[in-house]
Order: structure tokens, then C-alpha cells, then sequence
């Protein structure tokens, strides 16, 4: 294994690494634009130069590849004026579009300004024009001007989503990115290019102008549109959430995540959210009361459970489970009932048809992210095609509902199929008109507010941690069921 | 060694002080009532004190030629402003030379401290304190000023221009 | 005898109504300028508005500055000791907002004027200058009284 010695700190990496590499092992910035570690190298940008002992010329770290015993030093002065000079390139036809860029605060260009730069330009001639706001696709937006021609998109839709969309054209300063004739950057993964771009050439129509990347705070969470279980991180404001980027790991994701996964903030946010508790009875004439507080709502669906129960028997209390909830939330729920008597437990399968379908890269057709973990804590789950035939007689369900409604196109006829019980208690994030007919709606919590465990397809156990409170009367499972429980026992 | 001069014994009796004092108070009366030109009194709201031209007033949101917004709500002046009072909310416009434009603009003025970092933040001369005072009004009128108030207020005449014209530095191919 | 008293009340109202007696809680900066407002080269008694020597006395409370819990405290002595109605004017951002002392904690959500007392009239500004008091005093005396002032009219009279 060779030994390379960066800025005097020494490494042993494996035979093949590049120089950039094993600066990256070792923590120590380099300068790139077009490197990228889940792409092919192309050394276009020029910027990541390194002085190598006994070479005379400075060398590209990323297609330089490690020998035993090198000896690299990335901040001599030669090294520092050739990053400078090669921004200043980069710079001669770069617009001064920083006001209206969504990139500032996360550019690229501006961060190596800031280290390596801080020069007056010298350069007095009309810079090179060419279109902006170009539309690339349903997801992107392309402005060719800010273009610093790195290449990452165009490696990005030949080596990861293999469509060939991007491509560039024209030579020399007249170079441009652009899409081939007839194949509009339309495939499912397309919003990664917006990730990997350095510059704000390529930006989000869904982001796009929303907020100031200096007003966000991120943390890390998994998404929770399908199965696989990609590792995002959630970017937020006192607002609500505004985007969701894809997070490093090797094991589940790689470096990307799917379009798809790029709306699962919009049911977390306050537009979309159930924000009270929603009571419906008969003795209240029928009309839908909101705003009881949670704690007295749940106290009172705990006293009529245990009145069902005593009266009718456990047999006539059913759970309809979505796959959506954290492994903490079944393990409690499931104990809670388990202990009261109550088996029947139902799984909600919002498309059987291509559940287990795979796209190849990493969509998965199940679309909630714990299924697995639901199979697991909860022994005995029924079918949707037992629960249509044994729903009528029973008196009381629960329904653990899914917080992504826009993975459940199912929901308006198994609605229909619910209502056929006598009582319903809806545990949901989002509110929906066509919820309006039950008896009770608790607000519960989305997964960005919440705790847990969701288990992928592949069986890896992946945790994470609540960031933000968007409900302030939302309740997880666990809350609800502790909020239950005193009166639940109390009459039995 | 140093010689203190403490108030003599004198000082101290009543009358003498009492007389000089309304001696000087009466003899101010009969100036200003034979003098009435010489009182520096600034009769507001009759007259007005000349403010210098970097008087920071009420915010001034400045025009482009053909009447429309500056700004190009790039927000530093939200991030800048220490009292956390301008919130905006940008749009994409139609025409791709203004790609981003604010449809909304707003700068809740019993918040604002009247510093001037905004216009000091400013890279495009959009925002500036202008000559008037900080206007008082009662309980229940609007302290937060929209787009209308700023810009087009009838103050103005129509709006300011801004001295950063883009058209120019278009031309020169910047 | 009555009917004497009576017009004597109505003139008394009368003249309580133009004029304001005041009260000053001139706490922070804003002070300053508070005291600039009154003093000669804004008089504040040309619009009639006198000091009163006690809060009972007056029917006008000037607040200005940032309210910690010694002012707040203060505060609202002095406005329970007033005989109400009573007018108040919350001079300077600090006294309204709590300004950048206070900027968006959630934890610690600012104390202002109109949390302890009701206000009538806001003066933005830090500190805003004299000409801005004084004319919140003439929004609040054109409240009080609707109609061209007898300062106006006079003025109107003589510059003619």
C-alpha cells in the first residue's frame, strides 16, 4: 500500500487512489470544481494544482495517482497563484448574477474567491453572452453564463443515470452545456445535477428563489419515499422546510437520491399538515370540532377503546397499519394492544401491483420507507383483502394513516372501505378532505419531527433524529400510546 | 500644592442667588418679545430644520427607468439588518434579464432602528434612507410598509431613480 | 349658582381638552430627544402640552427606551396612578419593539410598552428626531380635538 505525504501529514491508502483523494482522507481542501468521487475524472477545471516533489510542473490531484512515497504540498506560493490564476480564468465571462444566483452562500466560485482570490480583475473586454433561464427539463433550470463548463452533469447522465441527456457543445469561449435535440433532461434522478453543479448554472425550479441558503439550518434525516431509505439532509427554517439533498453513504445510496424523494418535504410543511385534533360525534351534532387538546383527546379514545372492549370483546378492535412509522412507534403500539387482547392487525399495501419493483439505480415500488420494520415488530399482520372481508362487524379501528400521501393514490377507495366500521381513529400527518367523515383525526408527527428507526429493503437498520417542531400539537405513536394508556386500564 | 476655590460663604445665601437667576430669565423675556426674529424656536410643523443629504429617514425603494423595482431581492439587506425587520419574498419574473425580482417587500417600521446598514448592504442602490423624519402615527395604522409605501409614495413623484443602471453595464458587456 | 359652576366646568374641559399635562418616563436614549422636544428649539408648549408635578395630575404619559424589569415595574405604577382617561406615547423602537436588544428568540420574546399599558400613538425611530414627537402630540391633539387647531388657524391668520 503506498505511503503519500501530504503537507507533512503521512497516509497509507490503497494502490490506485488519487492525490486528491488522499487529501480528502486526510481533511486537507483542495481546490476542484470538476472532481467528483462518484464520476470518472476529467481534469478539465484545472484548479485542484499541486506541487509534487522532483516533478518541475505543478500536477492535477485528481488524475494524479498516488506512488509510494510521494511527497505532495498543496500550499507552497506556486501552488496558491496557480488556484488564483485558474480562478481568474474561470471568472473572465462568469456574470455578475451573485444578487439573483440561488447558489450564493454555497457557490463555489465565491468560496475559493474568498481563499485563494481577492485579486482586481484585469481583463477589459465584453464578456462572451449567452441564454439564460433555459429550461432543461419538468425539475431544472440551466443559465448558460454561469456555466464553468466542469463537466460533472454531463459524466452525471452518462455514467450514473446512463440517459446521455447533456452534452456540450460549440468550442472554445463559445462553449455551452446544453441537451441534445429531442431528449429533454426529464429522468427521475435529473435534480442530482443540481446537487453536483459547483456554480449556479444549474438550479431547481421546485428551490428556485424560495430562500437564502445562509437563512437555512440542516440536519440529517432518511427519506421516507420509498424503501431504499437514501440519507438526506433536511435543510430548514423557522418557516418550514425547503429542500431535502442527498447525504454520503456507501451502504444504501451512494451519493444520490431520486426525484421523487426530492417532494417529501412538502407534506411535512404547515400548508399541508393536520394541525388539530379533529373530533366528529354525534352527540355534537355531527359537525367536525377542532382544537380539543391532544392530551384530553386521547384520554377519552383510551376510555371508549376500554369500554369497546369491555362490552363488545377484544376481537372487535382493529388496526390498520401503513408502513410508514418508525420501529419504536410499532413496538409500543403493537405492545399496547397486544396487551389489551386486541390481534387483529392489519397492513395497508398502498400498490401491490409493483411492490417489489426495482428501477435499478435506487427507486424502489414500495413506497414507505418501513415495511420491513413493521413485518418485524408485528407478528401476525393480515392482508388488505382480510381486513375488506372483516370490517364490517368490528367496532372500533385504529389507522396508523400514511404521512406521504402522495405515494397512496389508493387512498380514496380504501377510505371507502374504512368507513364501513362503526369508529375510526386516523392518525395522520397530512389533512385531507377525504378524511372528514371519521370520528376522530389526531395530528400525528412527520418524520422530521420525530425519533426512530425506519429498516430498508435490504434489512439495514438506519436511525435518526427529530430536527424541527412544525405541529406543536402533533403526536408521535409513542406519545399517543402514553397518553392512552391510564384510561385504557382503568375501566378494565 | 494646589489652591481650590471653594463657593464662598456668599453663594450661599437666598436672595442674591434667586435674583440673578430670574434676573437672567427676564432679561431672555423681554429679548424674545422685542428680538421675535432672533428666536431660535424652529416653529414645527410651520417650519422645518434643513436636514443634510445623508439623513437617514423613512427607507426609499428606488426605480429603474421604466418605473419598476430595483431590487433584485438578493436579501442582503434582510441578512444585514441588525433589527431583523425586512422580509421579502422573491419571484421569478418573465423577462430573463430581470430573472428575480421581490413581490413582496416589506420593512415593519417599529422594528427598525434607522441605521442605514441596508443601504450600505445594498450592491445595486435599491434601498436608501431618505430625507423624511420617521413619520409617528397612532395606535392602529399601518407600521408595515409594503412596496407601495416604499417606492411609490406620493412623496416621491413617481419614484426615485437608482444610480446603478444595468442597461449601461449591459451595453459594455460586463 | 349651579349654572355658574356648570360653565365653569364646560371651560375647564374645554381647556383640558387643547392642553396636555404630562408625565415623562424618559428612560434610554430616547430621552435625549425627549428633552430636545421640550426644551427651546422644539418647545413642545407652543402645541400645549405642560409638565404636570404629579402622575394624578396628568392625562399625557410619554414612554420611551428599552423596558427592563425596573421600568416595566414603573411603568405601570405611574399609569395605575393616573386618572384615567389617559393618553400614551410610545417614543423610539426599543419602547415599541424591543428592537435589536430583543431580535426573534423564541425562548425570550421581547417586553414592550403596549404588553404593560395600551398606547395610542407609536414614534418609530432610534431616537427619532424632536420634529417626529412633536408630531405625534399634533396626530394625538388632531384625535382629540378634530379640526383645524387654534395654533393653526392663528398661524394661517398671520402669515397673511
Amino acid at each position: 500500500m503506498p505511503k503519500v505525504t501530504i503537507n507533512g501529514n503521512t497516509i497509507e491508502v490503497p494502490a490506485g487512489t488519487s492525490v486528491i483523494k488522499a487529501a480528502q482522507l486526510l481533511n486537507i481542501p483542495i481546490a476542484h470544481y470538476c472532481w467528483h468521487e462518484g464520476l470518472s475524472v476529467a481534469g478539465a477545471c484545472r484548479m485542484c494544482m499541486v506541487e509534487v516533489e522532483k516533478m518541475p510542473k505543478l500536477q492535477v490531484a485528481c488524475n494524479t495517482t498516488v506512488t509510494d512515497g510521494m511527497v505532495v504540498f498543496t500550499n507552497t506560493e506556486k501552488v496558491k497563484t496557480a488556484v488564483k490564476w485558474a480562478l481568474d480564468f474561470h471568472l473572465i465571462n462568469h456574470p455578475l448574477d451573485c444578487p439573483i444566483c440561488d447558489q450564493a452562500g454555497e457557490c463555489k466560485l465565491q468560496d475559493y474567491y474568498m481563499s485563494y482570490g481577492l485579486y482586481t480583475p484585469e481583463m477589459n473586454q465584453p464578456k462572451v453572452k449567452k441564454e439564460k433561464v433555459v429550461s432543461l427539463g419538468d425539475r431544472v433550470v440551466l443559465d448558460q453564463e454561469r456555466c464553468i463548463l466542469c463537466s460533472r452533469c454531463v459524466r452525471f447522465t452518462k455514467e450514473v443515470t446512463k440517459t446521455h441527456e447533456l452534452g456540450i457543445f460549440n468550442r472554445g469561449d463559445r462553449s455551452q452545456l446544453a441537451t441534445f435535440e429531442g431528449r429533454p433532461l426529464n429522468n427521475n434522478y435529473s435534480v442530482n445535477t443540481v446537487d453536483i453543479c459547483p456554480v449556479g448554472a444549474l438550479t431547481s425550479k421546485d428551490f428556485r428563489f424560495k430562500q437564502r441558503v445562509w437563512f437555512l439550518k440542516e440536519f440529517d434525516s432518511i427519506c421516507n419515499g420509498c424503501s431504499t431509505g437514501c440519507n438526506v439532509t433536511i435543510s430548514y427554517n423557522q418557516n418550514g422546510v425547503f429542500r431535502v439533498k442527498p447525504r454520503v453513504n456507501h451502504d444504501v445510496n451512494g451519493f444520490w437520491m431520486c426525484d421523487s424523494g426530492r417532494d417529501i418535504y412538502k407534506y411535512t410543511n404547515k400548508e399541508f399538515r393536520l394541525t388539530q385534533v379533529v373530533e366528529r360525534s354525534e352527540k355534537l351534532g355531527g359537525d367536525a370540532v377542532r382544537g380539543k387538546p391532544v392530551a384530553l383527546a386521547l384520554q377519552e379514545i383510551g376510555r371508549q377503546l376500554s369500554q369497546v372492549i369491555k362490552n363488545k370483546g377484544a376481537q372487535s378492535v382493529g388496526l390498520v397499519w401503513s408502513g410508514q412509522y418508525t420501529n419504536e412507534e410499532y413496538s409500543s403500539m403493537g405492545r399496547f394492544f397486544k396487551d389489551l387482547g386486541v390481534s387483529q392487525f392489519y397492513h395497508w399495501k398502498n400498490n401491490e401491483k409493483d411492490f417489489d419493483s426495482f428501477d435499478g439505480i435506487l427507486k424502489r415500488g414500495d413506497l414507505n420507507p418501513n415495511t420491513a420494520g413493521l413485518k418485524k415488530e408485528l407478528a401476525g399482520l393480515k392482508s388488505w383483502a382480510d381486513f375488506e372481508k372483516q370490517v364490517s362487524p368490528l367496532e372500533m379501528i385504529f389507522v396508523m394513516g400514511p404521512e406521504n400521501f402522495g405515494a397512496y393514490s389508493d387512498l380514496e377507495e380504501n377510505v371507502k372501505v374504512i368507513k364501513k366500521a362503526k369508529e375510526v381513529v386516523w392518525f395522520t400527518a397530512c389533512e385531507s378532505s377525504l378524511l372528514k367523515e371519521f370520528k376522530w383525526l389526531i395530528p400525528a408527527k412527520s418524520f422530521v419531527e420525530k425519533s426512530g428507526t425506519f429498516v430498508n429493503s435490504k434489512g439495514l437498520a438506519q436511525a435518526f433524529k427529530a430536527g424541527l417542531t412544525i405541529v406543536p400539537d402533533a403526536v408521535s405513536l409513542e406519545e399517543a400510546v402514553k397518553g392512552m394508556q391510564e384510561s385504557a386500564r382503568m375501566v378494565s | 500644592m494646589s489652591v481650590v476655590k471653594r463657593p464662598s460663604q456668599k453663594s450661599k445665601w437666598y436672595i442674591p442667588g434667586v435674583l440673578t437667576g430670574l434676573g437672567i430669565t427676564i432679561r431672555h423675556m423681554f429679548f424674545n418679545l422685542l428680538h421675535r426674529k432672533d428666536i431660535f424656536t424652529i416653529e414645527y410643523p410651520e417650519e422645518r430644520y434643513p436636514y443634510s443629504d445623508r439623513f437617514k429617514g423613512n427607507h426609499i425603494l428606488t426605480v429603474k427607468k421604466d418605473g419598476s423595482l430595483r431590487c433584485t431581492a438578493c436579501m442582503l439587506c434582510a441578512t444585514y439588518c441588525p433589527a431583523e425587520c425586512i422580509s421579502i419574498t422573491a419571484a421569478e419574473h418573465d423577462d430573463p434579464n430581470v430573472e428575480k425580482y421581490p413581490i413582496s417587500y416589506e420593512i415593519d417600521i417599529l422594528r427598525c432602528v434607522f441605521c442605514g446598514l441596508c443601504e450600505e448592504a445594498c450592491p445595486v442602490d435599491a434601498i436608501r434612507m431618505g430625507p423624511e423624519h420617521q413619520t409617528a402615527a397612532l395606535a392602529g395604522s399601518r407600521f408595515v410598509y409594503d412596496i407601495n409605501k416604499l417606492a411609490y409614495r406620493p412623496n416621491l413623484k413617481g419614484g426615485v431613480l437608482s444610480h446603478v443602471d444595468d442597461e449601461e453595464r449591459k451595453a459594455r458587456g460586463l | 349658582m349651579s349654572w355658574l359652576a356648570g360653565r365653569l366646568e364646560d371651560v375647564v374641559r374645554r381647556l383640558e381638552k387643547q392642553n396636555q399635562f404630562s408625565w415623562l418616563i424618559p428612560n434610554g436614549c430616547c430621552g435625549h430627544e425627549i428633552k430636545n422636544a421640550r426644551l427651546a428649539t422644539y418647545d413642545w408648549e407652543r402645541l400645549g402640552v405642560f409638565k404636570a408635578s404629579h402622575p394624578e395630575q396628568a392625562n399625557l404619559l410619554i414612554v420611551s427606551g428599552w423596558v427592563n424589569s425596573a421600568v416595566a415595574e414603573e411603568i405601570k405604577v405611574t399609569y395605575d396612578r393616573m386618572i384615567k382617561p389617559v393618553c400614551v406615547i410610545a417614543i423610539g423602537s426599543c419602547a415599541i419593539t424591543g428592537s435589536p436588544f430583543d431580535t426573534f428568540d423564541p425562548k425570550r420574546p421581547p417586553v414592550t410598552v403596549s404588553s404593560l399599558i395600551p398606547v395610542d400613538v407609536y414614534v418609530p425611530g432610534c431616537p427619532p428626531r424632536p420634529e417626529a414627537i412633536l408630531r405625534a402630540i399634533l396626530e394625538l391633539q388632531s384625535k382629540l380635538n378634530p379640526g383645524p387647531s387654534h395654533r393653526e388657524v392663528l398661524h394661517e391668520a398671520l402669515r397673511d
